[in-house]
């Protein structure tokens, strides 16, 4: 035989149909094992409906404030360590891409030294050469142009240039965006 | 009082802890009767309620102030025990050998106070026997009155899950009923 819709009728808290009851009453009569676990489900029923509400200890609301206290110390502490091993992580990375870079100077100098010479002394010719094209392009317009051409042109400049910045500012401005 | 609350619950979401120290002492009772009876004693409750109040504190921003705040509260809390729960299965400590601390005690007499204690024994010994979301279940339903969609919504379950764990809790307690009490059940059937 099944138990098993007379044990959802047991342990359902939906209200009984009068053919339901008459049924289940019926089985508990000639089923031990069902009905005693009809009287020990109505004696855990009662045990769960009457057992008091568990009231914490006197100075909880103390207790919690020293407790969220003391988890902000910790969390400011591990806060604190992050940025520790982060500077130190970074400090150790930038040195180890130091002493990688100046390795090839530690093993033999002699041509690193020589190449850096080589490099500054073609900068030093570029200089040289820059400064000669500027005379000659000095030289070129002073002779051509007449001066009161050069101011003309370097005072229109001047205009567009103040003239873009101010409607740059203005186009740019945050009350023009948002509408 | 619930317009007291509501300023409350806004200052929290700003991040003020006085208003939350107050919430914490509306809602201490509650908050620490669900972790009690879900751990069995009065240390670990003391230590998830404490815990449970830490996470509603630090999650206040995500609280939505359209739902009913103890719902919220008490479903951090549930999933707080049912973890702690999850983990201390790992230690394999059985019930016998578990302490029964004693509560702040209103009543006076010492037969009320035993009476408690055997009382407090004899629920922990029925809910002991659960699998921690059904004893989840089962206090939200016994002790808060909470219904199945509530139940549903504060433990992440379908009604009909919350439904047949409910279900399943009521036999394993009864049969659990019937291995601790088995002179009693046979002394019943026959004065019926």
């Amino acid at each position: 035989m099944s138990h098993q819709p007379y044990e959802d009728l047991l342990f359902s808290d939906e209200e009984l149909t009068h053919q339901e009851s008459a049924a289940l009453h019926e089985h508990l009569q000639s089923c031990e094992s069902c009905f005693q676990l009809s009287v020990a489900w109505q004696e855990v029923e009662s045990q769960l409906k009457f057992t008091a509400v568990a009231a914490p200890e006197p100075d909880f609301v103390n207790r919690w404030a020293l407790h969220l206290e003391a988890d902000q110390k910790k969390r400011e502490k591990r806060q604190n360590l992050v940025m520790l091993v982060t500077t130190w992580g970074t400090a150790a990375i930038l040195l180890v891409g130091l002493i990688f870079l100046a390795w090839p100077l530690l093993q033999s100098p002699k041509m690193v030294i020589l190449t850096y010479l080589y490099q500054f002394i073609g900068l030093l010719s570029l200089a040289n050469f820059v400064q000669g094209l500027l005379s000659a392009l000095a030289e070129g317009i002073s002779g051509g142009v007449q001066l009161v051409w050069i101011f003309l042109v370097v005072g229109g400049i001047t205009l567009m240039g103040v003239l873009w910045v101010a409607s740059l500012r203005y186009l740019t401005n945050p009350r023009r965006v948002k509408l | 009082m619930q317009d007291r609350e509501a300023r409350w619950l806004i200052q929290a979401q700003k991040g003020d802890p006085q208003a939350f120290t107050h919430i914490v002492e509306e809602y201490q009772r509650p908050v620490y009767n669900l972790c009690h009876r879900m751990l069995g004693n009065a240390q670990d409750a003391e230590d998830a309620a404490q815990e449970s109040f830490l996470k509603a504190y630090k999650a206040m921003n995500r609280y939505d102030p359209n739902r009913s705040f103890s719902s919220w509260l008490l479903a951090i809390t549930a999933h707080h025990c049912i973890d702690q729960i999850r983990k201390r299965r790992f230690k394999m400590v059985s019930i016998e050998e578990l302490p029964v601390p004693d509560l702040p005690d209103v009543s006076p007499g010492l037969e009320t106070r035993l009476d408690n204690k055997e009382e407090r024994l004899r629920i922990r010994v029925l809910l002991d026997v659960l699998d921690p979301t059904d004893r989840a279940a089962v206090v939200l339903y016994y002790w808060y009155d909470y219904s199945y969609k509530e139940i549903s919504q504060a433990l992440s379950l379908s009604v009909s899950a919350v439904k047949s764990r409910l279900h399943r809790a009521r036999r394993a307690m009864a049969s659990r009923w019937i291995e601790q009490h088995p002179q009693t059940l046979s002394a019943e059937r026959i004065t019926v």
